[in-house]
């Protein structure tokens, strides 16, 4: 009986060895949603096939919609050709989601498979109006697409990690944007505190306590406070840094953290070219533990664990 | 004849009379909805407000920056520099729905 079963499932534990180091799963408000490194692999039969056919196998056994949909760089879903230019022909990004939007045939359980013919890739697509595979003929990009971070002027690039950069990459690779601009990294206590000072300077108290929860407003009292006793400046600012620390830095303010802990960045939205795809790829990504798009913030907002 | 001519009159001053009446309500409507934006809103009671409407800018606390803003009927307008926010919005209870196609955001009212 094990024997049978081996036999009859063999090409998958084939694939899914080759493949599970590639393989990422995240369970996302949408529903789960898997992401693989593409490589082709030699099923054990001798035929070549990609990991695609095994991941629809899987996220049909498991009542998922069936089928492979490519994040189409467009802020939808779909089975575009045009994604499989984005990006390098043996690193695509596969997705299986269980969307409601989701196309509208769904009969066929292998939307793309690739075929390397000859020396040249192809990749080979399920025509649902003729109802036949038709070939794509991918040339990858001779050489990497570049994708570069931009930091606004002013901007301490130092807070930002190796981590958050990777992340980041990946964000913009599986979005197919090849730039974005930062415009605000983590605030440290010392900043937050001088920027309260400030506001409570010239826009009054009362006025800056109807904006905060509580952290903030016990932090606002020591600038009350020392303000009545008439301490200087560095001594009120002082005094309201041990007060952020005490209260604990990201509950006064979610741009205020420890960058070694938790990396906070925030992206100018208009420095996107395709901004669906990017809000898409965050809300997808593992590594981003917390994301706040506009009009909650005017900036796109990304936390990230360290 | 003389009745004849009493009646286009009267119609003539319905013409004009009728929509000045219409675009008047329309201001004052549009003047309350916006008087109901004013305030400190928030995601939660427990949280650092997301941002202050004032009359004709939307200032965010937590970036110490105002941007302006418009409404028309239901639809509200924000200008961030290099790009616009466009949705709708709507009151529900006490909370302030803003929409766009991509997403609904809710939020509670802090202060009037």
């Amino acid at each position: 009986m094990r024997t049978k079963l081996l036999k009859k499932y063999r090409k998958h534990f084939t694939l899914f060895l080759i493949l599970s180091l590639n393989l990422c799963i995240n369970f996302t408000p949408k529903g789960i949603s898997i992401g693989m490194k593409q490589t082709y692999a030699q099923a054990a039969e001798g035929t070549w096939q990609t990991g695609i056919s095994w991941l629809d196998d899987l996220l049909f056994r498991f009542n998922y919609t069936p089928g492979t949909y490519f994040n189409n760089g467009n802020g939808d879903w779909g089975y575009c050709i045009d994604c499989a230019y984005h990006v390098n022909l043996n690193e695509t990004i596969i997705y299986g989601t269980n969307m409601s939007n989701s196309p509208v045939d769904l009969s066929m359980s292998d939307l793309w498979h690739s075929i390397p013919t000859s020396s040249q890739p192809e990749w080979n697509y399920w025509d649902y109006t003729s109802g036949v595979w038709s070939g794509v003929v991918v040339t990858p990009s001779p050489t990497p697409i570049s994708r570069t971070i931009n930091y606004a002027s002013g901007i301490n690039s130092a807070t930002v990690s190796s981590t958050t950069v990777s992340i980041l990459q990946e964000i913009m690779q599986c979005a197919g944007i090849t730039s974005l601009t930062i415009t605000s990294t983590t605030r440290d206590p010392e900043s937050q505190a001088s920027a309260m000072y400030d506001n409570c300077e010239n826009l009054g108290v009362e006025n800056q306590y109807n904006l905060y929860a509580n952290a903030g407003d016990q932090v606002i009292e020591v600038y009350f406070e020392g303000s009545i006793n008439h301490l200087t400046r560095d001594q009120i600012i002082a005094n309201m840094v041990s007060k952020i620390y005490e209260v604990g830095p990201t509950n006064v303010s979610k741009h205020c953290a420890d960058p070694t802990v938790l990396n906070v960045i925030d992206i100018s939205p208009s420095s996107i070219s395709n901004q669906g795809a990017f809000e898409n790829c965050v809300n997808s990504n593992y590594g981003v533990s917390r994301f706040i798009s506009p009009p909650d913030d005017p900036v796109y907002h990304l936390e990230i664990p360290q | 004849m003389k009745a004849n001519i009493l009646k286009a009159g009267a119609y003539i001053l319905l013409i004009f009379i009728l929509p000045m009446c219409k675009s008047n309500k329309t201001k004052v409507g549009q003047e309350n909805e916006k008087v109901k934006l004013l305030g400190v809103w928030s995601q939660s009671k427990s949280e650092n407000a997301s941002f202050r409407i004032d009359t004709d800018s939307i200032y965010y606390p937590e970036y110490f920056k105002s941007y302006k803003y418009s409404i028309s009927k239901d639809s509200i307008f924000i200008e961030y520099g290099e790009w616009r926010y466009k949705g709708t919005f709507y009151f529900r209870n006490d909370s302030l729905v803003l929409k766009n196609q991509k997403k609904t955001n809710k939020y509670v009212r802090i202060l009037e």
